[in-house]
């Protein structure tokens, strides 16, 4: 499957930035179901597999806190959620494999990994949220995200371009002034968006 | 902390203040003195707003000291909402200012035998007390300005606004922070309408002339404040997460786990959560700049510095960073996804001296009753300023969720002992279930606290995957959060202690440092069941008995979306939590 449309952004560090909080509701990876989960997010995404272990300690698939990543494999339209540790004892609660793990088994991800089996095409949806966002997002955005072609013109409305000698936009590969990012033909599946931050 | 100061509101020719040694209970601080004063000296019986009850305001044991993160403050009394005893406590700087002053506790006793309001002064020259009849009726925030007029900008103040003047169940007693401002708060149970009931509207404490307080074996106290300070510095929950977004950095998390009371208790997910989450707090913060905009502590010697100052678009100070259960009650929980909002209602709860969760889970019952649509933040600043006014509305919603719940007949009053639960759903985190129906303070997120079993050593190892460890689990956390009630620390450490066990031997050699002890891990497990037990014990005499000691029927009845789930720990099971 390709998306409607892309998007590539080439933006100076600030700008770039205000991009981050799409990660909170969470935004499309086009993945390949079956793919073990670690594989989608360390190979795929280049999530360091330390940083996945000690620096994501708590990790969501459909709204089921994980204990054991390495034995989870992509579903058709999963969620996935990645976070830091999280203060308080339901903060605690929740980590991977935490000692206090048995305060929140009924919402715990019990099954040993997706169903879904065969190797088709999907888009997950990825949200990372805290200091886990402020560390990936640039990394993934680079690389690219999918998001609905709605959505990300919502977003692009309320953030403001930055000089047109500072960026550059190009929509289907082709160049487009920055003053118009928020006039492109958004179309109502898909977009591949993806952003470069230029260094100074 | 070498003398008690008692106030008795009942003397002959007005109120008395006597201040006396320390006698039995030397060597204790915050919720072990708070509790212990109660449990030997309030008859369990008595009407929580007679003048049988006392008010206890107690610093912690290490407070006003230079060990880091001791700046909390405990407040104990028969609490008006639960019918138990309570002990609520608070940031803000009245703690180190007592503490160096010597007093280990201020003890409110006694009834005024009219209407007249009074406050008390206490320096370096000791303690007086002065009609305030000018203070009538006026919000924290006047409040302390007004005293300022007087007394200069140098003082901490403890103080109620008009919800405590009315006796209400949610009231609070307010401490000043940093900026002098009253925006901490000792806030559940009630506290505030006991000191209403004693007729004290205010305590000015000047430290002026006063010293730090002096460990008993320097070298090694300052030793172990380092190693603490490292510990706290270096572990990513108090040191990188808790600064940059505050406590609110929860949203997120709990409501992708589909625990995040929505509606009322009636569904587990928010879809405006992203709009308030800590995240986007911070973010705002950031942008709209200010001094301690994103990151800033509640008192001094605090490192983490979880707390923030709210300005509005135009940069004027609204109120300090909501916590994240603030941010939930006016917020998620009554389907507002305003931030600026909630940071008005924040500040209302402050002037007036409301509990925020109490108050929020308030609102959302009468949301549920038709006194306002979900998600109305208009009508939800409507409700809480009836509140301030002393309305008949008002009072009722000022009495908390239970009593709103009775007066407008709505099933659906997520309550344990008359006091409102906070921020997490207990059908989809279990655990914490157990807690919010066990503890002794009523419904509470902070009685059972993260200072794990397995780094205190009590009651045994746990299997953390069965689900039965969960009565095991919240027995020992009890205890170990109780204990750290006591000393006065903030219960943030718990999470460098949970992971870093050079940390949690830092805070013992910390507290031996200070008090020429030599306490182990055991020690202070033994302290925490020894409060608990004085506390189970006042509260059986009370009148409370395992029935008290559930959660609403509902909650074993109406599954949780998104995970459908119930609420499964059975009675039998929550009956063997404090065995001990």
């Amino acid at each position: 499957m390709e998306p409607a449309a892309t998007l590539d952004l080439r933006l100076p560090a600030e700008t770039a930035a205000r991009f981050t909080p799409l990660f909170s509701a969470g935004v499309g990876i086009a993945t390949r179901t079956g793919i073990p989960l670690v594989k989608l997010l360390c190979d795929q995404l280049g999530i360091d597999e330390k940083y996945l272990d000690q620096r994501v300690q708590t990790i969501f698939v459909n709204a089921r806190a994980v204990d054991d990543v390495t034995r989870l494999t992509v579903d058709d339209g999963d969620v996935i959620a990645l976070s830091a540790a999280m203060p308080g004892l339901v903060g605690a609660t929740l980590r991977k494999g935490g000692v206090l793990a048995s305060f929140r088994a009924a919402i715990s991800y019990s099954s040993g990994g997706g169903q879904g089996g065969g190797a088709g095409f999907t888009v997950v949806t990825l949200k990372l949220f805290n200091l886990v966002a402020r560390e990936l997002a640039a990394a993934i955005l680079r690389g690219g995200i999918w998001i609905k072609g709605g959505r990300l013109a919502a977003f692009l409305e309320q953030t403001t371009p930055p000089p047109d000698d500072t960026m550059s936009v190009r929509w289907n590969g082709k160049p487009v002034q920055s003053d118009r990012w928020t006039a492109l033909p958004w179309p109502e599946g898909w977009v591949e968006l993806r952003v470069e931050t230029l260094t100074v | 902390m070498d003398k008690i100061l008692r106030i008795n509101m009942s003397g002959a020719n007005g109120p008395e203040l006597k201040t006396e040694s320390l006698g039995a209970y030397a060597g204790l601080g915050g919720r072990a003195m708070t509790s212990t004063v109660v449990a030997q000296e309030v008859p369990p019986t008595c009407h929580a707003l007679s003048a049988e009850n006392k008010l206890v305001i107690a610093p912690g044991l290490l407070s006003g000291s230079a060990a880091a993160m001791s700046g909390r403050i405990s407040v104990g009394c028969k609490s008006p909402l639960t019918g138990g005893i309570k002990e609520a406590n608070s940031g803000g700087q009245p703690s180190q200012l007592l503490a160096r002053l010597g007093y280990a506790a201020i003890i409110l006793e006694g009834c005024p035998k009219d209407d007249t309001l009074y406050k008390v002064i206490i320096n370096k020259d000791g303690v007086s007390i002065d009609k305030a009849d000018d203070l009538k009726m006026l919000g924290n925030y006047d409040t302390v300005e007004k005293l300022r007029g007087t007394y200069g900008d140098k003082f901490g103040c403890i103080s109620i606004g008009q919800a405590g003047e009315m006796k209400l169940g949610a009231a609070t007693v307010a401490f000043t922070d940093m900026e002098g401002l009253p925006t901490r708060h000792a806030g559940r149970g009630g506290v505030g309408a006991v000191m209403g009931a004693k007729g004290i509207k205010a305590i000015i404490i000047d430290d002026a002339g006063t010293k730090m307080r002096e460990p008993k074996d320097p070298e090694k106290f300052k030793a172990a404040n380092k190693a603490f300070v490292a510990g706290l510095r270096q572990h990513p929950v108090t040191g990188q997460g808790l600064p940059a977004y505050g406590t609110n950095v929860l949203t997120n998390v709990i409501n992708e786990a589909g625990g995040y009371p929505t509606f009322n208790f009636k569904q587990g997910q928010f879809d405006g959560a992203a709009k308030i989450s800590g995240e986007a707090l911070a973010e705002m913060e950031n942008s709209r700049g200010g001094d301690g905009s994103a990151t800033h502590g509640c008192h001094r010697g605090c490192v983490i510095r979880c707390s923030g100052t709210f300005y509005d678009k135009n940069g004027r100070f609204v109120t300090k960073q909501p916590e994240y259960e603030t941010v939930w009650a006016h917020g998620g929980n009554c389907g507002i996804d305003d931030l600026d909002a909630i940071a008005e209602l924040d500040r209302l709860d402050d002037d007036f001296g409301l509990d925020t969760i109490e108050m929020g889970a308030t609102i959302a019952v009468a949301m549920d009753a038709g006194l306002a649509q979900f998600g109305d933040a208009t009508a939800a600043i409507r409700l809480i300023k009836e509140v301030g006014q002393g309305t008949p509305l008002g009072r009722i919603l000022g009495s908390g969720a239970a009593v709103t719940g009775r007066v407008f007949g709505v099933e659906r009053v997520p309550v344990v002992k008359g006091q409102s639960m906070p921020a997490y759903d207990p059908r989809a985190v279990q655990g914490i279930g157990v807690t919010y129906a066990t503890s002794t303070m009523g419904a509470d997120h902070t009685a059972g606290y993260a200072v794990t079993a397995n780094v205190l050593g009590v009651g045994g190892s746990v299997d953390p995957l069965k689900p039965q460890g969960q009565v095991e689990l919240s027995r020992n956390l009890q205890i170990a959060t109780t204990a750290i009630d006591a000393t006065g620390m903030c219960l943030f450490i718990a999470f460098a202690i949970l992971d870093q066990p050079e940390t949690f031997q830092a805070l013992i050699d910390l507290i031996n440092g200070f008090t020429g002890l030599d306490m182990t891990g055991d020690d202070v497990s033994d302290l925490g069941k020894k409060i608990l037990t004085q506390e189970r014990t006042f509260n059986a005499r009370a009148g409370l008995t395992a029935a008290h000691d559930r959660l609403p029927d509902y909650f074993k009845n109406e599954p949780l979306t998104p995970h459908k789930v119930t609420f499964g720990v059975t009675d039998e099971e929550l009956d063997q939590v404090f065995n001990f």
